[in-house]
Protein backbone atom coordinates (compact mmCIF):
# COMPACT_ATOMS: atom_id res chain seq x y z
CA UNK A 1 0.00 0.00 0.00
CA UNK A 2 2.82 2.85 1.15
CA UNK A 3 4.74 3.20 -1.53
CA UNK A 4 8.05 4.82 -0.58
CA UNK A 5 8.41 7.28 -2.99
CA UNK A 6 5.42 8.68 -1.65
CA UNK A 7 5.24 8.29 2.01
CA UNK A 8 8.65 8.06 3.13
CA UNK A 9 9.34 11.94 2.51
CA UNK A 10 6.31 13.63 1.91
CA UNK A 11 8.17 17.27 1.52
CA UNK A 12 11.32 16.62 1.76
CA UNK A 13 13.42 17.49 -1.20
CA UNK A 14 16.81 15.32 -1.22
CA UNK A 15 19.43 17.05 0.64
CA UNK A 16 21.76 18.21 -2.39
CA UNK A 17 18.89 20.56 -3.80
CA UNK A 18 20.50 22.98 -1.56
CA UNK A 19 23.42 24.51 -3.18
CA UNK A 20 25.95 25.16 -1.26
CA UNK A 21 25.82 28.55 0.49
CA UNK A 22 22.40 28.91 -0.27
CA UNK A 23 20.15 30.95 2.37
CA UNK A 24 22.80 30.16 4.51
CA UNK A 25 24.84 33.06 6.77
CA UNK A 26 25.20 35.92 4.76
CA UNK A 27 28.63 37.02 5.13
CA UNK A 28 28.77 40.09 7.28
CA UNK A 29 29.82 43.21 5.42
CA UNK A 30 32.84 43.96 8.57
CA UNK A 31 34.62 40.94 7.19
CA UNK A 32 34.28 41.05 3.78
CA UNK A 33 35.59 44.74 3.97
CA UNK A 34 38.16 43.97 6.76
CA UNK A 35 39.49 41.23 3.79
CA UNK A 36 39.42 43.16 0.94
CA UNK A 37 41.02 46.14 2.45
CA UNK A 38 44.20 43.45 4.00
CA UNK A 39 44.37 42.29 0.59
CA UNK A 40 44.41 45.55 -1.00
CA UNK A 41 46.86 46.75 1.30
CA UNK A 42 49.01 43.23 0.82
CA UNK A 43 48.78 43.77 -3.15
CA UNK A 44 50.92 46.91 -2.72
CA UNK A 45 53.70 45.14 -1.16
CA UNK A 46 55.77 44.40 -4.74
CA UNK A 47 55.88 48.42 -5.56
CA UNK A 48 56.91 49.52 -1.75
CA UNK A 49 59.21 46.42 -0.70
CA UNK A 50 62.55 45.40 -1.62
CA UNK A 51 63.35 41.73 -2.52
CA UNK A 52 64.19 40.09 0.49
CA UNK A 53 60.82 41.94 2.30
CA UNK A 54 58.57 40.64 -0.43
CA UNK A 55 60.55 37.04 -0.37
CA UNK A 56 59.60 37.43 3.76
CA UNK A 57 55.72 37.81 2.66
CA UNK A 58 55.63 35.42 0.42
CA UNK A 59 56.92 33.08 2.60
CA UNK A 60 54.87 34.10 5.14
CA UNK A 61 51.45 33.63 2.63
CA UNK A 62 52.37 30.50 1.72
CA UNK A 63 52.54 29.36 5.17
CA UNK A 64 49.52 31.22 6.22
CA UNK A 65 47.82 28.71 3.12
CA UNK A 66 49.15 26.14 4.54
CA UNK A 67 47.94 26.42 8.09
CA UNK A 68 44.27 27.80 7.29
CA UNK A 69 44.32 24.37 4.76
CA UNK A 70 45.53 22.53 8.17
CA UNK A 71 43.47 23.70 10.30
CA UNK A 72 40.33 22.94 8.56
CA UNK A 73 41.08 19.50 8.07
CA UNK A 74 42.34 19.06 11.73
CA UNK A 75 40.31 21.65 13.17
CA UNK A 76 37.01 21.43 11.77
CA UNK A 77 37.30 18.36 10.15
CA UNK A 78 39.11 16.11 13.48
CA UNK A 79 41.04 14.45 10.28
CA UNK A 80 44.97 15.30 12.02
CA UNK A 81 47.18 15.23 8.97
CA UNK A 82 50.96 14.73 9.59
CA UNK A 83 51.06 13.64 5.44
CA UNK A 84 50.41 17.44 3.87
CA UNK A 85 53.60 17.49 2.58
CA UNK A 86 52.66 14.75 0.28
CA UNK A 87 50.43 16.69 -1.53
CA UNK A 88 53.08 19.88 -1.46
CA UNK A 89 55.72 17.13 -2.97
CA UNK A 90 53.74 15.54 -5.81
CA UNK A 91 51.92 19.51 -6.55
CA UNK A 92 55.85 20.80 -6.60
CA UNK A 93 57.08 17.96 -9.00
CA UNK A 94 54.09 17.77 -11.31
CA UNK A 95 54.43 21.71 -11.68
CA UNK A 96 58.20 21.52 -12.55
CA UNK A 97 57.46 18.90 -15.40
CA UNK A 98 54.67 20.27 -17.01
CA UNK A 99 57.05 23.34 -17.32
CA UNK A 100 60.08 22.34 -17.74
CA UNK A 101 58.88 18.94 -19.81
CA UNK A 102 55.77 19.58 -21.67
CA UNK A 103 56.13 23.44 -21.84
CA UNK A 104 52.35 24.24 -20.33
CA UNK A 105 51.79 27.51 -19.38
CA UNK A 106 52.08 28.72 -15.88
CA UNK A 107 48.71 29.21 -14.95
CA UNK A 108 47.90 25.22 -16.55
CA UNK A 109 50.95 24.11 -14.85
CA UNK A 110 49.77 25.42 -11.29
CA UNK A 111 46.34 23.89 -12.07
CA UNK A 112 47.78 20.63 -12.94
CA UNK A 113 49.80 20.45 -9.89
CA UNK A 114 46.41 20.95 -8.17
CA UNK A 115 44.64 18.27 -10.08
CA UNK A 116 47.05 15.52 -9.58
CA UNK A 117 47.60 16.34 -5.81
CA UNK A 118 43.95 15.71 -5.34
CA UNK A 119 43.43 12.66 -7.69
CA UNK A 120 46.43 11.45 -5.77
CA UNK A 121 44.24 11.94 -2.48
CA UNK A 122 41.56 10.40 -4.07
CA UNK A 123 43.53 7.26 -4.31
CA UNK A 124 44.58 7.57 -1.12
CA UNK A 125 41.39 8.28 0.62
CA UNK A 126 39.48 4.66 0.72
CA UNK A 127 42.64 3.36 2.60
CA UNK A 128 43.36 6.53 4.73
CA UNK A 129 39.64 8.21 5.59
CA UNK A 130 38.84 4.15 7.33
CA UNK A 131 41.24 5.06 9.71
CA UNK A 132 40.75 6.85 12.45
CA UNK A 133 42.60 9.46 14.38
CA UNK A 134 46.24 8.63 15.34
CA UNK A 135 46.11 5.67 12.96
CA UNK A 136 44.59 8.07 10.66
CA UNK A 137 47.54 10.35 11.38
CA UNK A 138 50.12 7.85 10.85
CA UNK A 139 48.76 6.43 7.95
CA UNK A 140 48.62 10.10 6.19
CA UNK A 141 52.55 10.20 7.63
CA UNK A 142 53.16 6.56 5.91
CA UNK A 143 51.36 7.81 2.76
CA UNK A 144 53.89 10.68 2.37
CA UNK A 145 57.07 8.72 2.87
CA UNK A 146 56.09 6.22 0.45
CA UNK A 147 55.55 9.21 -2.47
CA UNK A 148 58.66 10.52 -1.50
CA UNK A 149 60.28 7.12 -1.99
CA UNK A 150 58.54 6.62 -5.10
CA UNK A 151 59.37 9.90 -6.66
CA UNK A 152 63.43 9.37 -5.64
CA UNK A 153 63.47 5.96 -7.37
CA UNK A 154 61.92 7.42 -10.56
CA UNK A 155 65.26 8.15 -12.93
CA UNK A 156 62.70 10.54 -14.80
CA UNK A 157 62.01 12.84 -12.28
CA UNK A 158 65.55 12.92 -11.32
CA UNK A 159 65.75 10.62 -8.98
CA UNK A 160 67.39 11.43 -5.30
CA UNK A 161 69.10 14.42 -6.61
CA UNK A 162 65.81 15.94 -8.28
CA UNK A 163 64.68 18.62 -10.68
CA UNK A 164 66.15 22.19 -11.39
CA UNK A 165 63.59 25.04 -13.71
CA UNK A 166 65.53 25.40 -16.42
CA UNK A 167 66.69 29.30 -16.41
CA UNK A 168 64.41 29.70 -20.06
CA UNK A 169 61.53 28.82 -17.88
CA UNK A 170 62.08 31.07 -14.86
CA UNK A 171 62.76 33.96 -17.77
CA UNK A 172 59.37 32.93 -19.44
CA UNK A 173 57.41 34.00 -16.38
CA UNK A 174 58.94 37.24 -16.20
CA UNK A 175 62.28 39.04 -17.61
CA UNK A 176 63.95 40.05 -14.25
CA UNK A 177 64.79 38.81 -10.84
CA UNK A 178 61.96 41.66 -9.59
CA UNK A 179 59.36 40.39 -11.71
CA UNK A 180 59.35 37.09 -10.96
CA UNK A 181 59.27 37.54 -7.57
CA UNK A 182 55.96 39.63 -7.98
CA UNK A 183 54.46 36.85 -9.81
CA UNK A 184 54.80 34.59 -7.39
CA UNK A 185 53.86 36.80 -4.42
CA UNK A 186 50.78 37.25 -6.30
CA UNK A 187 50.19 33.62 -6.14
CA UNK A 188 50.90 33.32 -2.88
CA UNK A 189 48.38 36.31 -1.94
CA UNK A 190 45.62 34.34 -4.29
CA UNK A 191 46.15 31.33 -2.52
CA UNK A 192 46.45 32.89 1.25
CA UNK A 193 43.09 34.60 0.16
CA UNK A 194 41.48 31.40 -1.34
CA UNK A 195 42.04 29.29 1.65
CA UNK A 196 40.71 31.87 4.00
CA UNK A 197 37.67 33.26 2.39
CA UNK A 198 36.83 29.41 1.11
CA UNK A 199 37.40 27.74 4.56
CA UNK A 200 35.15 30.90 6.36
CA UNK A 201 32.59 30.47 3.39
CA UNK A 202 32.97 26.56 3.71
CA UNK A 203 32.25 26.88 7.74
CA UNK A 204 29.26 29.07 7.86
CA UNK A 205 27.25 26.88 5.20
CA UNK A 206 25.48 23.87 5.90
CA UNK A 207 28.68 21.51 5.06
CA UNK A 208 30.46 23.70 7.67
CA UNK A 209 27.47 23.14 10.22
CA UNK A 210 28.16 18.73 9.04
CA UNK A 211 31.74 19.21 8.91
CA UNK A 212 31.78 19.98 12.49
CA UNK A 213 29.88 17.67 14.00
CA UNK A 214 31.09 14.76 12.33
CA UNK A 215 34.25 15.89 14.19
CA UNK A 216 32.38 15.80 16.99
CA UNK A 217 30.88 12.37 16.31
CA UNK A 218 30.81 10.62 13.80
CA UNK A 219 28.04 7.98 14.69
CA UNK A 220 25.68 10.92 15.58
CA UNK A 221 26.28 13.25 12.49
CA UNK A 222 25.60 9.74 10.47
CA UNK A 223 22.39 9.25 12.71
CA UNK A 224 20.97 12.71 11.80
CA UNK A 225 21.10 12.74 7.71
CA UNK A 226 24.95 13.48 7.34
CA UNK A 227 26.67 11.77 4.52
CA UNK A 228 30.07 12.02 6.92
CA UNK A 229 32.22 9.74 4.18
CA UNK A 230 31.19 12.21 1.19
CA UNK A 231 32.11 15.21 3.26
CA UNK A 232 35.56 13.71 4.33
CA UNK A 233 36.67 12.99 1.33
CA UNK A 234 35.66 16.15 -0.37
CA UNK A 235 37.28 18.25 2.34
CA UNK A 236 40.04 15.88 2.41
CA UNK A 237 40.67 16.15 -1.61
CA UNK A 238 40.11 19.79 -1.34
CA UNK A 239 42.59 20.45 1.05
CA UNK A 240 45.20 18.42 -0.94
CA UNK A 241 44.53 20.24 -4.16
CA UNK A 242 44.92 23.60 -2.31
CA UNK A 243 48.48 21.84 -0.85
CA UNK A 244 49.41 20.79 -4.17
CA UNK A 245 48.83 24.52 -5.49
CA UNK A 246 51.25 25.54 -2.44
CA UNK A 247 54.18 23.50 -3.43
CA UNK A 248 53.29 24.74 -7.21
CA UNK A 249 54.32 28.39 -5.65
CA UNK A 250 57.24 27.15 -3.38
CA UNK A 251 59.00 25.67 -5.60
CA UNK A 252 58.38 28.41 -8.73
CA UNK A 253 60.28 30.81 -6.31
CA UNK A 254 63.11 28.13 -5.51
CA UNK A 255 63.58 27.25 -8.70
CA UNK A 256 65.01 23.70 -7.52
CA UNK A 257 63.42 20.61 -5.77
CA UNK A 258 64.68 17.16 -4.24
CA UNK A 259 62.60 14.44 -3.00
CA UNK A 260 64.16 15.48 0.31
CA UNK A 261 62.77 19.06 0.15
CA UNK A 262 59.64 18.47 -1.42
CA UNK A 263 58.17 16.06 0.92
CA UNK A 264 59.55 17.87 3.65
CA UNK A 265 57.50 16.60 7.28
CA UNK A 266 59.48 19.62 8.73
CA UNK A 267 58.65 22.29 6.08
CA UNK A 268 55.22 21.36 5.18
CA UNK A 269 53.11 19.63 8.10
CA UNK A 270 55.17 20.07 11.82
CA UNK A 271 55.56 23.86 10.98
CA UNK A 272 52.31 24.07 9.98
CA UNK A 273 51.14 21.87 13.11
CA UNK A 274 53.44 24.42 15.11
CA UNK A 275 51.89 27.73 13.36
CA UNK A 276 47.70 26.20 13.83
CA UNK A 277 48.02 24.98 17.61
CA UNK A 278 49.92 28.23 19.02
CA UNK A 279 47.90 30.49 17.04
CA UNK A 280 44.48 28.32 18.01
CA UNK A 281 43.16 25.02 16.59
CA UNK A 282 39.10 25.67 15.02
CA UNK A 283 39.46 28.91 14.85
CA UNK A 284 39.93 30.53 11.28
CA UNK A 285 41.83 33.80 13.11
CA UNK A 286 44.36 30.70 14.76
CA UNK A 287 46.39 30.12 12.14
CA UNK A 288 46.22 34.24 11.37
CA UNK A 289 47.85 34.58 14.62
CA UNK A 290 50.25 31.81 14.54
CA UNK A 291 51.87 32.46 11.31
CA UNK A 292 52.68 36.17 12.70
CA UNK A 293 54.11 34.38 16.24
CA UNK A 294 56.06 31.37 13.53
CA UNK A 295 57.75 34.13 11.61
CA UNK A 296 58.61 36.58 14.73
CA UNK A 297 60.19 33.15 16.35
CA UNK A 298 61.79 32.45 12.94
CA UNK A 299 63.41 35.55 12.75
CA UNK A 300 64.78 36.29 16.31
CA UNK A 301 66.12 33.06 16.54
CA UNK A 302 67.36 32.83 13.27
CA UNK A 303 71.38 32.62 14.90
CA UNK A 304 70.31 29.50 17.41
CA UNK A 305 70.67 27.09 14.73
CA UNK A 306 69.65 23.48 16.28
CA UNK A 307 68.56 25.37 18.88
CA UNK A 308 65.74 27.04 17.48
CA UNK A 309 63.35 23.78 17.02
CA UNK A 310 63.94 22.84 20.56
CA UNK A 311 62.60 26.80 21.33
CA UNK A 312 59.41 26.26 19.43
CA UNK A 313 58.96 22.67 20.71
CA UNK A 314 59.44 24.35 23.99
CA UNK A 315 57.07 27.35 23.43
CA UNK A 316 54.39 24.90 21.53
CA UNK A 317 54.28 22.70 24.60
CA UNK A 318 53.97 25.96 27.05
CA UNK A 319 51.00 27.01 25.12
CA UNK A 320 49.36 23.87 24.69
CA UNK A 321 49.41 23.57 28.34
CA UNK A 322 48.45 27.15 29.18
CA UNK A 323 46.45 27.86 25.83
CA UNK A 324 44.77 25.17 25.02
CA UNK A 325 42.75 27.15 22.75
CA UNK A 326 46.12 28.71 21.24
CA UNK A 327 46.79 32.72 21.44
CA UNK A 328 43.48 33.64 19.87
CA UNK A 329 41.06 31.31 22.19
CA UNK A 330 42.78 33.83 24.61
CA UNK A 331 42.57 37.11 23.38
CA UNK A 332 38.83 36.00 21.88
CA UNK A 333 37.74 35.36 25.37
CA UNK A 334 39.72 38.90 27.04
CA UNK A 335 38.25 40.74 24.60
CA UNK A 336 35.01 38.95 23.28
CA UNK A 337 36.16 39.56 19.62
CA UNK A 338 35.37 37.67 16.91
CA UNK A 339 36.68 38.67 13.21
CA UNK A 340 35.34 35.30 11.10
CA UNK A 341 32.01 34.28 12.86
CA UNK A 342 31.04 31.28 11.92
CA UNK A 343 28.79 30.10 15.07
CA UNK A 344 24.88 29.90 14.03
CA UNK A 345 23.39 32.02 17.18
CA UNK A 346 19.81 31.93 17.83
CA UNK B 1 -1.69 1.85 10.91
CA UNK B 2 1.30 -0.40 10.62
CA UNK B 3 4.23 2.07 11.23
CA UNK B 4 7.52 -0.76 11.70
CA UNK B 5 7.39 -4.30 11.43
CA UNK B 6 10.23 -6.22 12.37
CA UNK B 7 11.00 -9.60 11.59
CA UNK B 8 13.13 -12.42 13.21
CA UNK B 9 15.80 -9.51 13.27
CA UNK B 10 18.85 -11.43 15.37
CA UNK B 11 22.16 -10.17 15.49
CA UNK B 12 25.18 -12.52 17.27
CA UNK B 13 28.59 -10.84 18.20
CA UNK B 14 30.93 -13.82 18.07
CA UNK B 15 29.38 -16.33 20.20
CA UNK B 16 27.15 -14.04 22.69
CA UNK B 17 23.51 -13.60 20.82
CA UNK B 18 22.61 -10.48 21.81
CA UNK B 19 19.23 -10.72 19.10
CA UNK B 20 17.54 -13.49 18.90
CA UNK B 21 14.92 -14.19 16.18
CA UNK B 22 13.16 -10.36 17.46
CA UNK B 23 9.48 -9.77 16.15
CA UNK B 24 7.93 -6.84 17.05
CA UNK B 25 4.74 -4.65 15.02
CA UNK B 26 4.55 -0.93 15.95
CA UNK B 27 1.60 1.00 15.33
CA UNK B 28 1.60 4.75 14.27
CA UNK B 29 1.19 6.95 17.24
CA UNK B 30 1.77 4.12 19.92
CA UNK B 31 3.84 5.01 22.80
CA UNK B 32 6.27 1.46 23.49
CA UNK B 33 7.97 0.96 26.57
CA UNK B 34 11.27 -1.42 26.34
CA UNK B 35 12.73 -3.08 29.60
CA UNK B 36 15.11 -5.98 30.82
CA UNK B 37 17.72 -6.86 32.39
CA UNK B 38 21.70 -5.05 31.72
CA UNK B 39 23.04 -7.12 28.74
CA UNK B 40 19.47 -7.36 27.63
CA UNK B 41 20.37 -6.70 24.11
CA UNK B 42 17.94 -3.42 24.25
CA UNK B 43 20.39 -1.06 22.69
CA UNK B 44 21.38 -3.36 20.22
CA UNK B 45 18.14 -3.48 19.08
CA UNK B 46 17.98 0.33 19.09
CA UNK B 47 20.80 -0.11 16.57
CA UNK B 48 19.42 -2.59 14.32
CA UNK B 49 16.33 -0.31 13.82
CA UNK B 50 18.30 2.71 13.52
CA UNK B 51 20.89 1.23 10.76
CA UNK B 52 23.74 2.11 13.03
CA UNK B 53 24.07 -1.77 13.30
CA UNK B 54 22.96 -4.27 10.67
CA UNK B 55 21.55 -7.47 11.80
CA UNK B 56 22.52 -10.87 10.65
CA UNK B 57 19.06 -12.16 9.67
CA UNK B 58 15.75 -10.88 9.59
CA UNK B 59 14.08 -7.95 8.01
CA UNK B 60 13.33 -4.17 8.83
CA UNK B 61 9.61 -2.87 7.25
CA UNK B 62 9.35 1.11 8.30
CA UNK B 63 6.30 2.34 6.07
CA UNK B 64 5.41 -0.48 4.66
CA UNK B 65 9.09 -0.28 2.65
CA UNK B 66 11.94 -2.64 3.22
CA UNK B 67 14.75 -0.80 5.29
CA UNK B 68 16.62 -3.37 6.08
CA UNK B 69 19.95 -2.77 4.02
CA UNK B 70 19.74 1.10 4.65
CA UNK B 71 22.21 2.72 6.66
CA UNK B 72 21.56 4.95 9.64
CA UNK B 73 21.63 8.37 7.28
CA UNK B 74 19.07 6.87 5.08
CA UNK B 75 16.84 5.71 7.81
CA UNK B 76 17.13 8.80 9.26
CA UNK B 77 15.88 10.56 6.49
CA UNK B 78 12.80 8.44 6.29
CA UNK B 79 12.11 9.88 9.74
CA UNK B 80 13.36 7.90 12.46
CA UNK B 81 15.36 9.29 14.87
CA UNK B 82 17.21 8.06 17.81
CA UNK B 83 19.31 9.35 21.32
CA UNK B 84 22.21 7.70 22.86
CA UNK B 85 22.27 6.10 25.96
CA UNK B 86 25.57 7.37 26.43
CA UNK B 87 24.93 11.24 25.32
CA UNK B 88 26.82 12.19 22.00
CA UNK B 89 27.12 15.84 21.43
CA UNK B 90 29.02 17.93 19.41
CA UNK B 91 30.67 18.90 22.01
CA UNK B 92 32.34 21.60 20.19
CA UNK B 93 28.97 22.92 18.75
CA UNK B 94 26.61 25.53 20.64
CA UNK B 95 23.03 23.75 21.71
CA UNK B 96 21.10 25.14 18.91
CA UNK B 97 23.58 23.88 16.06
CA UNK B 98 23.76 20.60 17.55
CA UNK B 99 19.78 20.50 16.59
CA UNK B 100 20.55 22.68 13.62
CA UNK B 101 22.48 19.37 12.30
CA UNK B 102 19.29 17.15 11.78
CA UNK B 103 17.11 20.26 11.26
CA UNK B 104 19.44 20.69 8.39
CA UNK B 105 20.58 16.79 6.77
CA UNK B 106 17.75 14.92 7.93
CA UNK B 107 15.27 17.23 7.82
CA UNK B 108 15.78 18.61 4.21
CA UNK B 109 15.42 22.26 5.36
CA UNK B 110 17.99 25.22 4.47
CA UNK B 111 19.62 26.81 7.78
CA UNK B 112 17.53 29.93 7.87
CA UNK B 113 14.22 27.60 7.01
CA UNK B 114 15.24 25.82 10.60
CA UNK B 115 15.71 28.82 13.03
CA UNK B 116 12.24 28.87 13.83
CA UNK B 117 11.84 24.87 13.90
CA UNK B 118 15.03 24.65 16.26
CA UNK B 119 13.64 27.59 18.52
CA UNK B 120 10.70 25.51 19.19
CA UNK B 121 12.14 22.63 19.72
CA UNK B 122 14.70 24.12 21.97
CA UNK B 123 11.55 25.63 24.10
CA UNK B 124 10.08 22.10 24.45
CA UNK B 125 13.33 20.81 25.68
CA UNK B 126 13.75 23.49 27.86
CA UNK B 127 17.08 24.35 26.50
CA UNK B 128 16.61 27.66 24.91
CA UNK B 129 18.55 29.70 27.77
CA UNK B 130 21.42 27.78 26.91
CA UNK B 131 20.83 27.82 22.89
CA UNK B 132 24.41 29.44 22.03
CA UNK B 133 26.36 27.46 24.47
CA UNK B 134 28.68 25.15 23.67
CA UNK B 135 27.33 21.58 24.36
CA UNK B 136 30.36 20.83 25.86
CA UNK B 137 29.72 23.34 28.66
CA UNK B 138 26.58 21.10 29.65
CA UNK B 139 25.18 19.28 33.17
CA UNK B 140 24.40 15.61 32.45
CA UNK B 141 20.70 16.56 32.77
CA UNK B 142 21.21 19.07 29.46
CA UNK B 143 23.03 16.81 27.83
CA UNK B 144 20.32 14.47 28.10
CA UNK B 145 17.85 16.99 26.77
CA UNK B 146 19.79 17.83 24.06
CA UNK B 147 19.59 14.22 22.94
CA UNK B 148 16.19 14.52 22.51
CA UNK B 149 16.37 17.95 21.69
CA UNK B 150 18.43 17.06 18.50
CA UNK B 151 16.34 14.03 17.42
CA UNK B 152 13.87 16.24 17.03
CA UNK B 153 15.16 18.69 14.99
CA UNK B 154 15.10 16.10 12.31
CA UNK B 155 11.28 15.85 12.91
CA UNK B 156 11.02 12.68 13.20
CA UNK B 157 7.79 9.97 13.07
CA UNK B 158 9.87 7.30 14.78
CA UNK B 159 11.43 7.82 17.77
CA UNK B 160 14.12 5.80 19.58
CA UNK B 161 15.15 7.11 23.37
CA UNK B 162 17.56 4.90 25.14
CA UNK B 163 17.70 5.32 28.54
CA UNK B 164 17.07 9.38 28.76
CA UNK B 165 15.73 9.07 32.34
CA UNK B 166 18.85 7.48 34.49
CA UNK B 167 20.35 9.46 36.65
CA UNK B 168 17.58 12.38 36.73
CA UNK B 169 15.76 13.76 39.99
CA UNK B 170 12.27 12.98 40.22
CA UNK B 171 11.20 16.56 39.53
CA UNK B 172 13.45 16.47 36.56
CA UNK B 173 11.84 13.02 35.21
CA UNK B 174 8.62 14.15 35.62
CA UNK B 175 9.08 16.95 33.50
CA UNK B 176 10.83 14.61 30.67
CA UNK B 177 7.63 12.77 31.11
CA UNK B 178 5.72 15.85 29.91
CA UNK B 179 7.64 16.72 26.87
CA UNK B 180 7.37 12.87 25.78
CA UNK B 181 3.55 12.63 26.29
CA UNK B 182 3.42 16.22 24.17
CA UNK B 183 5.28 14.69 21.72
CA UNK B 184 3.51 11.36 21.43
CA UNK B 185 0.27 13.69 21.49
CA UNK B 186 1.82 14.83 18.87
CA UNK B 187 1.43 11.88 16.58
CA UNK B 188 5.08 10.69 16.69
CA UNK B 189 5.56 6.98 17.49
CA UNK B 190 7.78 6.74 20.40
CA UNK B 191 9.72 3.89 21.42
CA UNK B 192 11.35 4.32 25.19
CA UNK B 193 14.13 1.84 26.86
CA UNK B 194 13.97 2.75 29.91
CA UNK B 195 15.17 1.14 32.97
CA UNK B 196 12.97 4.14 35.58
CA UNK B 197 9.92 1.99 34.81
CA UNK B 198 7.70 4.52 37.10
CA UNK B 199 8.13 6.83 34.20
CA UNK B 200 8.18 4.48 31.86
CA UNK B 201 4.37 3.42 32.86
CA UNK B 202 3.44 7.45 32.93
CA UNK B 203 3.69 7.54 28.82
CA UNK B 204 3.62 3.86 27.32
CA UNK B 205 0.26 2.42 26.34
CA UNK B 206 2.26 -1.20 25.76
CA UNK B 207 5.56 -2.83 27.18
CA UNK B 208 7.97 -4.75 26.01
CA UNK B 209 10.15 -7.28 28.19
CA UNK B 210 13.50 -7.95 26.32
CA UNK B 211 15.69 -10.82 27.81
CA UNK B 212 18.70 -12.34 26.68
CA UNK B 213 18.03 -11.01 22.98
CA UNK B 214 14.32 -12.07 22.93
CA UNK B 215 10.69 -10.61 23.81
CA UNK B 216 9.84 -12.18 26.94
CA UNK B 217 6.33 -10.58 27.34
CA UNK B 218 5.02 -7.83 24.89
CA UNK B 219 1.46 -6.27 25.88
CA UNK B 220 -0.34 -3.75 28.50
CA UNK B 221 2.12 -2.44 30.74
CA UNK B 222 0.76 -3.19 34.09
CA UNK B 223 -0.10 -6.74 33.17
CA UNK B 224 3.51 -7.51 31.81
CA UNK B 225 4.93 -5.81 35.02
CA UNK B 226 2.96 -8.41 36.89
CA UNK B 227 3.84 -11.52 35.17
CA UNK B 228 5.72 -13.86 37.40
CA UNK B 229 8.64 -14.68 34.80
CA UNK B 230 8.96 -10.80 34.34
CA UNK B 231 9.10 -10.34 37.80
CA UNK B 232 11.75 -12.99 38.38
CA UNK B 233 14.06 -12.49 35.32
CA UNK B 234 13.54 -8.21 35.57
CA UNK B 235 13.24 -7.83 39.48
CA UNK B 236 14.73 -10.83 40.38
CA UNK B 237 11.84 -11.60 43.37
CA UNK B 238 9.95 -14.27 44.41
CA UNK B 239 11.39 -17.24 43.02
CA UNK B 240 14.68 -16.07 44.29
CA UNK B 241 13.38 -15.29 47.74
CA UNK B 242 12.42 -18.69 47.55
CA UNK B 243 14.80 -20.37 46.73
CA UNK B 244 17.21 -18.25 49.51
CA UNK B 245 14.32 -19.88 51.87
CA UNK B 246 14.27 -23.42 51.40
N1 LIG C 1 29.77 -3.82 19.60
C1 LIG C 1 29.70 -4.87 20.46
N2 LIG C 1 30.60 -5.85 20.40
C2 LIG C 1 30.55 -6.90 21.24
N3 LIG C 1 29.63 -7.05 22.19
C3 LIG C 1 28.69 -6.09 22.31
C4 LIG C 1 28.69 -4.94 21.45
N4 LIG C 1 27.65 -4.16 21.80
C5 LIG C 1 27.04 -4.79 22.83
N5 LIG C 1 27.65 -5.94 23.14
C6 LIG C 1 27.25 -6.89 24.15
O1 LIG C 1 25.93 -7.27 23.87
C7 LIG C 1 25.18 -7.40 25.05
C8 LIG C 1 23.93 -6.54 24.96
O2 LIG C 1 24.34 -5.18 24.98
P1 LIG C 1 23.30 -4.00 24.95
O3 LIG C 1 24.08 -2.73 25.05
O4 LIG C 1 22.42 -4.13 23.79
O5 LIG C 1 22.49 -4.26 26.29
P2 LIG C 1 21.39 -3.35 26.98
O6 LIG C 1 20.19 -4.18 27.13
O7 LIG C 1 21.25 -2.06 26.29
O8 LIG C 1 22.05 -3.14 28.41
P3 LIG C 1 21.99 -1.86 29.37
O9 LIG C 1 20.72 -1.98 30.14
O10 LIG C 1 23.19 -2.05 30.25
O11 LIG C 1 22.07 -0.66 28.54
C9 LIG C 1 26.08 -7.02 26.19
O12 LIG C 1 26.57 -8.19 26.77
C10 LIG C 1 27.20 -6.27 25.54
O13 LIG C 1 28.40 -6.47 26.23
MG1 LIG D 1 21.56 -0.12 26.69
Amino acid sequence: MNDISETLQPSRPQVDVHPMGDSDLPVTARTTLGIVLACMLLAMAPWVLDLAALRFTTDFLVYLSLAVIWNLLGGYGGLISVGQQAYVGIGGYVFFVSLAFLGLPLPVAILAGMVVSAAAALVFAPLLLRLKGPHFAIGTWVMAELCMLAVANMPYLGGGSGMSLPASVAREIATDRAGREAVIFFCALLLAFSAIAGSYLLLRSKWGLALTALRDSERAAESLGVDTRMIKLAVFIGCSAMAGAVGCVVFLSKLRMTPDSAFSLIDWTAYVVFIVIIGGIGRIEGPIVGTIVFFALRGSLADLGPLYLIVLGLVAIFVMLKAPQGLWGLIAERYKIEIFPVQRRL
Amino acid sequence: MLHMEIKGLSKSFGALRVADGIDLRIQRGEAVGIIGPNGAGKTTFFNLIAGDLFGDAGTVVFKGTDVTGWDARERSRACMARTYQIPQPFHGMTVYENVLVGAVFAGGRSQSQSRQHCEEILQQTHLSEFANTPASSLTLLNRKRLELARALGSSPELLLLDEIAGGLTDAECSDLVKTILDINAHGVTVIWIEHVVHALLEVVNRLVVLNAGSVLRDGEPHRVMRSPDVREIYLGVEPEADGAGS
